[in-house]
């Protein structure tokens, strides 16, 4: 929204610019920006012409000599109403910019050079198109400066205007909070004029219009607006059009209330304000045709449709040059209904936008006025009587407020005299009743409606600085959350493996979905996604993990362990941690040159949650985007808990990476549910015996961990098995591998005897024999 | 006796002579190893005559004892030249880069929620979570929000079906944890929002900690408190913060928070805050003439950027190595 402050000073005086700046800011109405609209013109003097001819290698342009009090000048222009003697305002190809910033250039034109040129009201930026050059109508000195003369010095906030305070969206409303802040009067115009009631009929058919007035005048000029007015329109954002929309809008942009005028003679002889059936058609002001849904709030006379009530108005029956009687629409319409019709049309306006925040049907008949007031001044003519319907009167809420409330927000206690004086100040009145004040809220405060509402009111404009800080909240005994805690352990304890984590958008891409088949349920659509490639609500976090892994490897980073823990959305909203890795298992350690490779990838994942005392099992089963043998499902106590694994070429060549990627996905709600509470059992202090074992182990065809459980199993002197060694090579069998086992013997009673020791380990060497079928290789 | 003078003069000799560890190893084992010079005299002393036998063995003791002591010194000697001769082959030059154990990093944001969550928790907040994708109802309704409100203008939503959306804030964990928990509470949350705007300064999906205290006698006063302690705990002792009048529905008054670096004149905005509105205590079911409170939200990369001075928000969700790393 913006502010004139040449404006705003009809109302209040604003005083210094800085100061004026803050108290609107620190009173709600937020300054975004102070701009001069008109500070790019630069070099534009007034000058008289004093030669003018036909150029003499073209017809349809004038040459022209005008004098800027410091010397002659050649212009060219097309417009030839020029004439000796005119006034005109001048910007020399040296140093002179339009509006825009635009430099005035020296042109060559059928070989007449010219020195500068004459401004129209377009390049002044007063206009938005203009048919000739701007010339002055009074007499003024040569050689000064045009924004001086024309006014043009002009200073505009541009203000946020938060959606509750439509009452704001005027310059009397911001005159009215500036006097509250300051405590100082302003006035708001009471144009006295001739006002009496007419017998237009006008009917409302709908309860979506509060109140229609329909104000006659007639005899009209329509022309071009005065400068004045023109400035004050272009300093805050709207264009020129003609005397009567002009005067139009600036009433609105003087009081919030949006208003309407139509050529008289185009309505036929009554206006009726219903709902739109559905189906109709309507051609508004900007050429544009509309089909409605129904339900809009139409302005018509009976048989045409004169307007989208609270929108815009109609292309039909417009103001042009020809209208001479017009009809001036003063009108309020409902707030929800005014948003529904803009929404669904797809059209706002500077009137649905105060319409729809809600516009006070109580100063009707000061904008009439003062509408009526305006056009008779600027566009001649007189008023033909008004027809006011009102079907059911807004009036002033009454709130009492407890000065218990006021104190309990504010931590003190408010002067009575300064409550008062504020309300009074923003038209609140108040009288004083039991332990605070009865307050009759204004009807243009229509977000008012309850005492802390009230609360603010005093709070801002007291000012919220004044509010003192305290820290003296009662103690409250709080709830830990394990579940926060255990994500942030996993975070430290992945790191801690040399794991980064990402945090990747939650949305995925459907074809990277689909490069993964059934392995996981596709995810949740969105209606209105920002691009098709985010469209899904990620059924895993691997997707986005591949896609930030390959975005690193495209930025020469080869070797990259990443870890995410977030929402996926595969049936559920469901938590879970993920893991994707390429290149080096140390990229940093040059005594390490291992790549990263689906076992040394199994055992960081194992030992993360190791560290937690979480025991995973892990099965070989192949799935869609995964290599076939090389992934799998990872269970807890039963339980599929995650999955494991290489990704396949395709998903490689999709993402424009070489090197192989391992991934995996856990779900750590599932997990977090089978946490234990950790018991403490004391370590034997015996020592321990320690028997290694070598076989060959046929691929597919016997499970390292029925080996391993196996010898777990074989003595209850088993404290320990564990992998020592793991060989493919020369002198392996094809399909086969060489595992080397140790096997720590231990009893919390006594130290074993060798005797205990051999028999366990025979009777181990024997059960992995008959129940695995291994030839046992080496014993050491 | 003479024999083991020259015995002995020859073992000092050699002795003297050896150059190395290996040498004085091998006299060692010549003279006193299993078939050494001085064992086989000591196995001659049974074959003596008596009388001889008691001298004679004295005088083979005597002479291992010094041809012992003489091994020792020659050793000892060497030993140290060995060491000497040795101190290039051991040395290790310290400023060589070590190989390293690199390390992960935390994301960012989570380092920030993280801080955030324990600035808050120290003042007696509770960290609590809830659900990304809400119910109309949790994100708007209950928050004071009606349909056709222009309050949802400020809310590009992004939707699953007609009434089931992606939340625009964490404001909804309030009205859950407020139907869960019984006041007095003090609760803060941390998490993803998602909004429909995506440029250069906004991301689809960011995230926020918001915070609710409910008491019986909580001021703006305690607001102003804990948010001014919170914002020095996290950016600075130095930073000043002012609240300016704004609005949210859910709040009543309503505030923006704007901090001062640098200059006072200078104000950057940092959070929304605000006294919660009676209309949500009401949806909850908690009576707003017994219990009030406050209500303060902020943006989660806001503090990042401003506590690191990143200025692009897209390096977030980027995930770049190269900025990970950094932190």
């Amino acid at each position: 929204m913006k502010i004139s402050i040449e404006w705003l000073n009809d109302f209040i005086d604003t005083g210094d610019l800085e100061r004026l700046a803050e108290d609107l800011t620190l009173s709600g109405s937020e300054v975004e920006e102070i701009e001069r609209p008109f500070e790019k013109i630069k070099g534009v003097f007034s000058a008289k012409v004093v030669e003018r001819k036909i150029h003499p290698n073209a017809d349809n342009l004038i040459v022209c000599k005008v004098d800027d009090g410091k010397g002659l000048h050649t212009i060219i222009t097309s417009d030839k109403t020029v004439s000796e003697g005119d006034l005109i305002a001048f910007g020399s190809c040296l140093n002179a910019s339009d509006v825009n910033g635009h430099i005035v250039e020296s042109l060559e034109i059928r070989g007449i050079k010219t020195d500068g040129m004459a401004f129209s009201l377009q390049e002044l930026g007063l206009e938005a198109h203009s048919e000739g050059i701007f010339k002055f109508e009074k007499p003024v000195e040569i050689g000064i400066d045009v924004k001086k003369l024309l006014e043009l010095e002009q200073i505009v906030f541009e203000l946020e205007i938060t959606p509750n305070r439509p009452d704001c969206l005027s310059h009397i409303g911001i005159a009215r909070e500036l006097s509250a802040v300051r405590r100082s009067s302003f006035k708001i115009p009471k144009p006295s004029i001739d006002f009496h009631k007419g017998d237009f009929p006008v009917f409302i058919e709908t309860d979506k219009c509060l109140r229609y007035m329909a104000l006659k005048i007639s005899g009209v000029t329509v022309k071009d607006s005065p400068l004045w007015l023109k400035r004050r329109l272009s300093s805050v954002g709207l264009r020129a059009i003609n005397n009567v929309t002009d005067i139009t809008n600036y009433v609105m942009m003087e009081f919030g209330h949006p208003v309407h005028a139509f050529d008289l003679e185009k309505i036929n002889s009554r206006i009726v304000v219903k709902d739109a059936k559905g189906g109709e058609k309507f051609v508004a002001l900007n050429s544009k045709e509309y089909t409605l849904n129904g339900g809009e709030t139409l302005i018509t006379d009976g048989e045409n449709v004169l307007a989208l009530g609270g929108v815009m108005g109609g292309k039909y029956s417009g103001i042009s040059q020809e209208t001479k009687d017009i009809l001036i629409e003063v009108a309020t319409f409902d707030p929800v209904n005014t948003r529904k019709t803009s929404r669904k049309i797809n059209l706002s306006t500077d009137a649905s936008y105060r319409f729809e925040r809600g516009v006070d049907p109580n100063d009707t008949l000061d904008v009439a006025k003062r509408i009526a007031e305006m056009v008779i001044s600027i566009s001649g003519g007189k008023v033909d009587g008004f027809v006011d319907v009102y079907p059911t009167v807004i009036k002033p809420k009454k709130i009492f407020i407890s000065s218990e409330k006021l104190s309990s927000y504010m931590s003190f206690t408010p002067d009575e005299n300064e409550v008062e004086e504020i309300f009074d100040y923003l038209g609140i009145k108040t009288s004083r009743k039991d332990n605070g004040w009865e307050c009759i809220i204004p009807t243009f405060r229509q977000d008012i409606n309850q005492d802390v509402d009230l609360v603010e009111e005093f709070a801002r404009i007291h000012g919220l600085d004044t509010i003192p800080s305290v820290m003296s909240m009662p103690f409250v005994k709080g709830e830990s959350n394990p579940w926060w805690e255990f994500k942030n352990k996993l975070r430290i304890l992945s790191t801690s493996c040399g794991y980064f984590e990402n945090v990747n958008y939650s949305f995925s891409n459907p074809k990277v979905e689909g490069l993964f088949g059934d392995t996981f349920k596709s995810g949740i659509k969105l209606l209105n996604p920002v691009s098709p490639e985010m469209s899904l609500m990620r059924s895993s976090l691997i997707f986005n993990l591949i896609d930030s892994l390959s975005y690193n490897i495209k930025h020469q980073e080869n070797d990259v362990k990443f870890f995410e823990i977030g929402k996926t959305f595969e049936e559920k909203e469901e938590e879970r941690i993920a893991f994707a890795t390429t290149g080096a298992v140390s990229p940093f350690d040059y005594t390490d040159k291992r790549s990263q490779d689906l076992l040394i990838f199994k055992g960081e994942i194992e030992s993360i949650f190791k560290n937690i005392h979480i025991d995973f099992e892990f099965s070989n089963e192949n799935m869609a985007g995964f290599e076939n043998g090389r992934c799998g499902r990872i269970s807890l106590n039963g339980k599929k808990v995650g999955i494991i694994g290489q990704i396949n070429r395709k998903v490689n060549e999709f993402f424009d990476v070489d090197t192989p990627i391992y991934v995996a996905e856990l779900k750590i709600e599932e997990i977090f549910k089978n946490l234990r509470p950790f018991r403490y059992e004391s370590y034997s202090q015996y020592p321990s015996s320690f028997k290694d074992l070598s076989m060959f182990v046929k691929k597919g065809e016997i499970k390292a961990e029925d080996i391993i459980k196996t010898a777990r199993d074989s003595s209850k002197y088993v404290q320990d098995v564990r992998v020592v060694d793991l060989y493919t090579g020369k002198g392996v069998p094809q399909n086969s591998y060489s595992i080397t086992i140790r096997v720590t013997y231990n009893s919390v009673e006594k130290t074993l005897s060798d005797q205990e020791i051999d028999s366990a380990f025979s009777k181990l060497m024997e059960l992995i024999e008959s129940k695995t079928g291994i030839t046992l290789r080496k014993v050491r | 006796m003479e024999e083991f003078k020259i015995l002995f003069d020859q073992i000092k000799n050699k002795i003297e002579n050896a150059k190395s560890i290996d040498e004085i190893e091998k006299i060692r084992i010549e003279f006193m190893g299993k078939n050494g010079v001085i064992t086989s005299l000591m196995k001659k002393i049974p074959e003596l005559p008596a009388e001889e036998r008691s001298k004679f063995g004295r005088d083979v003791n005597d002479f291992k004892a010094k041809a012992s002591a003489l091994l020792s010194e020659r050793m000892a000697v060497l030993k140290e030249l060995e060491e000497k001769s040795k101190a290039f082959e051991k040395y290790v030059d310290l400023t060589i880069p070590g190989p390293l154990r690199e390390i992960g990093k935390i994301h960012v944001i989570n380092q920030v929620i993280n801080e955030c969550v324990s600035v808050f928790s120290k003042m007696g907040f509770d960290v609590v979570e809830g659900p990304e994708i809400e119910n109309i109802y949790y994100n708007f309704e209950a928050l004071n929000t009606p349909e056709w409100h222009p309050a949802r203008d400020l809310h590009d939503t992004f939707y699953i079906t007609d009434s089931i959306l992606l939340r625009t804030h964490t404001s909804p964990v309030q009205v859950r944890t407020m139907e869960r928990r019984k006041p007095p509470l003090r609760i803060v949350s941390a998490g993803r929002v998602y909004r429909n705007d995506y440029d250069a300064t906004h991301l689809p999906s960011f995230f926020q900690i918001e915070g609710l205290a409910i008491d019986k006698k909580i001021s703006i006063a305690d607001l102003k408190g804990t948010l001014d302690n919170a914002i020095k705990s996290l950016l600075g002792e130095d930073k000043i913060i002012r609240f300016r009048p704004h609005y949210f529905p859910f709040t009543e008054p309503s505030v923006e928070v704007d901090v001062s670096f640098g200059g006072k004149k200078e104000w950057l905005e940092i959070l929304g805050a605000g006294m919660v509105h009676p209309n949500v205590l009401r949806n909850v079911g908690i009576d707003p003439d017994k219990w009030q409170g406050f209500a303060f939200g902020m943006g989660i990369e806001r503090i990042a950027m401003l506590k690191y001075g990143i200025n692009d928000i897209r390096e977030f969700p980027r995930n770049s190595l190269k900025f990970l790393r950094l932190f």
